[in-house]
């Protein structure tokens, strides 16, 4: 079994900034925007529909409200595309990559 | 095998940082109410019962020596050796029992990836639960009768009011430094 022992640490930290009040994000919308970031990295695009292979054990709509909430929070844009209009991608915008800087 | 000597540092190590946090956050307790701790027998702000959380939650059991290591700095009450050393083992011991229990209830996992404020909270009070049971056992063991409902109250709000106080104060403290970070 693996020892969780120093992730443990780490997660009873990441449990106690969740806490309400001041938290811009909820927990669940943190974890999406951290499970996205990791999708961008391994295939550098990102769609809505990425989204809804997200979250483990959410319904679609659940990660595609929870991409919303991104999205009025300014941590993402979704643009419409070009030549596919059935298609959506999904950029961070400066926000979330500060965060993303600021976290690395 | 060497992977395995780093878990066991990390251990140690930090079971000695939750003796001396359970130290300090006791003296801070008894300079915050003014009251003279060694010899009181529950406080309403008990600012360690957050050490027993925080240990039992990142190093499980290994959390019981530590804290009864701290509770022998800790605990007065005007008794003797005996009796200190049977209330520390006794303290040290109900917190991490009840939230050992209440965490495999709450089905939370080992990396407490789902440890939402929700489960904190019914941690947080099966600590203070598992501790005032514990707690006014000692009491009664050595003679300072426990299981007053005064006693009981105080132990209980205590424990609760203190965990959470600390949490509070990590809280703001992480969402200020990230809001600095940010800003930078």
């Amino acid at each position: 079994m693996p020892d969780y022992t120093k992730i443990k640490l780490i997660n009873f930290l990441v449990a106690l900034r969740r806490l309400p009040p001041l938290s811009e994000l909820s927990g669940e919308e943190e974890r999406i925007l951290f499970e996205l970031k990791a999708v961008w990295d391994q295939q550098g695009a990102l769609s809505v529909s990425d989204v809804y292979d997200l979250g483990e054990g959410k319904s679609s709509s659940t990660s595609y409200r929870l991409l919303m909430g991104l999205k009025d929070k300014g941590l993402v844009d979704i643009s419409v595309d070009e030549t596919d209009k059935r298609k959506r991608h999904v950029e961070f915008t400066p926000a979330a990559n500060k965060l993303f800087a600021a976290l690395s | 095998m060497e992977q395995n000597g780093g878990v066991l540092q990390f251990k140690i190590q930090f079971a000695a940082f939750i003796v001396v946090l359970y130290v300090a956050l006791y003296y801070l307790t008894g300079l915050l109410a003014a009251e003279n701790l060694p010899v009181a027998v529950a406080s309403l702000l008990f600012l360690p019962a957050f050490a027993r959380l925080l240990g039992f939650l990142v190093i499980g059991y290994w959390s019981i020596p530590a804290l009864f290591i701290a509770g022998l700095f800790c605990v007065d009450l005007g008794l003797g050796l005996s009796d200190r050393v049977l209330v520390s083992a006794f303290i040290a011991t109900g917190a991490p029992l009840a939230i050992g229990t209440t965490s495999r209830l709450l089905q939370l996992q080992p990396s407490l990836t789902n440890l939402t404020p929700i489960r904190l909270l019914w941690l947080s009070l099966a600590s203070s639960f598992g501790n005032m049971i514990f707690y006014n056992t000692s009491l009664v063991l050595v003679g300072l009768g426990g299981f007053r409902p005064k006693v009981l109250t105080a132990t209980f709000l205590g424990d609760a009011l203190g965990t959470w106080a600390i949490i509070y104060v990590i809280k703001l403290s992480l969402t200020s430094w990230g809001r600095w970070v940010q800003n930078r």
